[in-house]
C-alpha cells in the first residue's frame, strides 16, 4: 500500500476503500495546500479551496480517465476552484493598499520595464529575515499579479508542466502559454524586487 | 470608351481628371479584352501601356529581416509603456530551456544555466513555505464527504444533464406544494365551469324531451308517454325482456323516435348511453343508465300534456329510488345526483323547465314520493328505511307527482 500510486488509490477508492482516499489527501496535502495559499492568498481561504477540490475529487472519482496521471488532474480542479474563490472574493473589492499604484510601476518609477534576473536578489534565507516573514513576503509579490498570470506561474512552478502540458490543462494555444508565462515571471520578479526592496529600504 | 466622346458622365468638362488620349485609350481597352495578357496585345503602343499596367500586380516585397526585429521592439515597448514588465531576451531563452529541461537547471546550456538557476530559485520560493497542519484538514474533507454522500442520498438521482445532481425529496415536496395551491385556485373555478356547462346541456336536454312529448301528446289525445304491461313487477326493475319498469314508459319516446337517445342522457350521469344500442330496445338495460325520473304512470288518474295546472312530468334522476332499489335506507330530502346534488331540473306539462333546489315543491309535495309515504314523513321526520318502498306504490292522482325510477 505505502507503493501504491496516486491512480492505483483512487481506483480502490472507487471500489470502497476510504481509508485509500485519505492517504490520497495526506500524500498531497503539502503541496496543494502551498499551491492553494500562492493562488488564493491565504491560508484559510486556501484550506477552505483544499476541501472544496478534494471533494470535487470525490465526486468526480467516477469520471476520472485511469490512463492519465491523478496529480495534474486535482491540481487542475483545485486551480478551478481557486479561480472559483477568486472571483468571488472580487466582487468585495479587497485592494492592497500597500501595492504600488499600476502606472508607477513602469520606468517612471525608476524600474526598467526589462527585468533582468541577474540583478534581482533571490539568495537563500538569509539572517534578516526568518521564514515566516519571508514567505509572507513572496506571497505580497505573487498577490500583485493578475490572476491570470498568477495562475499559469503557479501551474508551471509546482508542477513542473511542459508548455504543452500547460496549453493542456487551461485549454490556451501553445504560444499564449509561453508569451503569458514569460510575462507572469517577469511580472513576479519585479514585484519581488519592489517588495524586497521596499523591506531593505524600511 | 474607345474615345472623347464615351467619357462616363460626370467627367466631362472637369479638367482637372487626367485623360488618355485616345491611341492609350484604345490600347488599355485592347489589353483588358486579351485578358490582361501584354504579350497578346498587337502594336507597340499597345504593348507599352499593357507593360505599364501589369506591373502594378508585380509582388514588392523583399525580404526585410530588419522588420520582425523592429516590430517585436516596437511591441515590447508599447508593453513597457503601459507598465507592464518583460524578461530581458537572456532570460527569457532560459526560462524556456529551463522548462523544456523538465525544470532542472542543470540541464540547460552552460551559457544560460545560471540563468535558469535564478528561475529555479524563484520557482523555490514560490513553493517553498510553511504548512504546518493547525488542523486535520484530512478530517475536514473525510466529514464534508460524508456529509456531501448523506445529502446526495436524500437526492433522487434522475440523470438531469449528467452533473449528477439529482432532485432532493424537499424539492419535489415544494413542487407538489405548489401544484396543490394552484390546483386549489383553480380547481374550484373549473370545476364550476364543467357545473354549469352540464347544466346547460340538460335544461335543453329537458327543453327538448318537453317538445317531443307536446308532439307524442298531439297525436295520442294529450296522453303522456306510457306502454302497457306495467302493474306487473316493480317500477325500478330495470332492463327485463318483458319491461315493466317506468322508464320503459318513458323510453317510448327514443323507441318511437320523438327523441335520440343522446337527449335522455344528463352529461351528470357517467353511465347515460348516448346511442342505440338495439333498434329494438323496450328499456334502457340498467337503473344507472337513466339520467331521468318520469312520473309514473301507474295511478288512476295521470297527468296530461298541456291541460289543467303545469304539473311536473320529468327531473333529473330520483336519489331516493336509486337508494331504495339497492336496498338501502334513503335521504328523502336529497337532490338529484346529475349536477353534485345542488339542485334538478324540472320539466312541467306546459313544456317549461325549471331548477329547483329542493325535491319538495311549494305545494309541500315531494317529487320523489308519493302522497301516502309523504304525510308518512311529516309526522316521522326523518329518513326513509331500506324498504320503505315495494316497487309497486303508485301517485295517488294525477295531482300527485310521483318520478321514478
Amino acid at each position: 500500500m505505502q507503493h501504491d500510486t496516486d491512480e492505483q488509490l483512487l481506483a480502490r477508492y472507487r471500489e470502497g476503500d476510504t481509508p485509500a482516499f485519505r492517504r490520497l489527501i495526506d500524500r498531497h496535502h503539502d503541496e496543494l495546500l502551498r499551491f492553494l495559499t500562492r493562488l488564493v492568498g491565504d491560508r484559510q481561504a486556501a484550506e477552505d479551496v483544499f476541501q472544496e477540490a478534494f471533494l470535487q475529487v470525490h465526486i468526480s472519482a467516477d469520471t476520472f480517465d485511469p490512463t492519465r496521471r491523478f496529480k495534474p488532474w486535482l491540481f487542475t480542479i483545485a486551480a478551478n476552484k481557486g479561480r472559483d474563490y477568486v472571483r468571488k472574493r472580487g466582487r468585495r473589492h479587497e485592494v492592497d493598499i500597500s501595492a504600488p499604484v499600476r502606472s508607477g510601476a513602469g520606468p517612471a518609477d525608476g524600474g526598467n520595464s526589462f527585468v533582468d534576473l541577474m540583478e534581482i536578489d533571490v539568495a537563500a534565507p538569509d539572517e534578516r529575515m526568518d521564514a515566516a516573514e519571508r514567505d509572507a513576503m513572496v506571497q505580497r509579490a505573487v498577490d500583485r499579479l493578475s490572476p491570470t498570470l498568477k495562475e499559469i506561474l503557479l501551474l508551471a512552478y509546482f508542477q513542473k508542466l511542459s508548455y504543452a502540458q500547460i496549453a493542456d490543462e487551461l485549454e490556451i494555444p501553445l504560444g499564449t502559454v509561453k508569451s503569458r508565462l514569460h510575462a507572469a515571471v517577469a511580472s513576479f520578479a519585479r514585484a519581488w524586487q519592489q517588495v524586497s526592496k521596499g523591506l531593505r529600504e524600511s | 470608351m474607345s474615345g472623347q466622346g464615351n467619357v462616363p458622365a460626370g467627367f466631362e468638362g472637369d479638367d482637372r481628371a487626367p485623360q488618355l488620349s485616345a491611341a492609350d485609350a484604345a490600347a488599355v481597352d485592347a489589353w483588358v479584352d486579351s485578358g490582361f495578357d501584354a504579350a497578346a496585345v498587337g502594336g507597340d503602343r499597345a504593348r507599352r501601356v499593357a507593360e505599364l499596367l501589369s506591373k502594378l500586380a508585380t509582388p514588392m516585397i523583399e525580404k526585410d529581416p530588419t522588420l520582425a526585429d523592429a516590430t517585436f521592439a516596437r511591441v515590447l515597448r508599447a508593453a513597457a509603456g503601459r507598465g507592464e514588465v518583460v524578461l530581458s531576451g537572456l532570460d527569457a531563452e532560459a526560462l524556456d530551456a529551463w522548462v523544456f529541461q523538465g525544470y532542472d537547471a542543470a540541464g540547460v546550456p552552460a551559457s544560460l544555466r545560471e540563468r535558469a538557476g535564478r528561475h529555479a530559485a524563484l520557482a523555490q520560493m514560490v513553493c517553498a513555505g510553511s504548512v504546518a497542519s493547525t488542523s486535520d484538514l484530512a478530517g475536514a474533507v473525510m466529514d464534508r464527504i460524508e456529509a456531501a454522500e448523506s445529502d446526495r442520498a436524500e437526492r433522487l438521482t434522475f440523470p438531469v444533464g449528467g452533473g449528477g445532481r439529482g432532485i432532493r425529496m424537499s424539492d419535489l415536496v415544494s413542487v407538489a406544494a405548489v401544484l396543490l395551491i394552484a390546483g386549489s385556485v383553480v380547481w374550484p373555478a373549473m370545476a364550476a365551469v364543467r357545473d354549469r356547462s352540464r347544466r346547460a346541456v340538460c335544461l335543453s336536454n329537458l327543453g327538448n324531451t318537453g317538445s317531443a312529448m307536446a308532439m307524442y301528446a298531439g297525436t295520442n289525445r294529450d296522453a303522456l308517454p306510457a306502454t302497457a304491461g306495467l302493474g306487473v313487477g316493480r317500477f325500478w326493475d330495470v332492463g327485463g325482456a318483458q319491461p315493466h319498469s317506468n322508464s320503459a314508459n318513458l323510453y317510448t319516446l327514443a323507441r318511437e323516435g320523438y327523441v335520440p337517445v343522446a337527449t335522455l342522457a344528463c352529461p351528470g350521469n357517467p353511465n347515460a348511453p348516448t346511442s342505440k344500442w338495439d333498434d329494438h330496445a323496450r328499456d334502457w338495460r340498467s337503473l344507472d343508465e337513466i339520467s331521468y325520473s318520469y312520473q309514473l304512470m301507474s295511478g288512476p288518474a295521470s297527468p296530461r300534456w298541456n291541460e289543467g295546472a303545469a304539473r311536473p312530468v320529468l327531473a333529473d334522476r330520483s336519489p331516493v329510488i336509486i337508494r331504495l332499489a339497492r336496498g338501502e335506507p334513503a335521504d328523502p330530502y336529497a337532490n338529484a345526483p346529475n349536477h353534485r346534488s345542488a339542485g334538478q331540473h324540472l320539466l312541467l306539462t306546459d313544456g317549461s323547465v325549471r331548477w329547483i333546489t329542493s325535491p319538495v315543491l311549494p305545494s309541500g309535495d315531494n317529487i320523489w314520493l308519493p302522497r301516502p309515504i309523504e304525510q308518512w314523513l311529516d309526522e316521522a321526520k326523518r329518513g326513509l328505511p331500506a324498504g320503505s318502498l315495494s316497487g309497486k306504490e303508485s301517485p295517488a292522482g294525477a295531482d300527485d307527482t310521483f318520478l321514478g325510477p
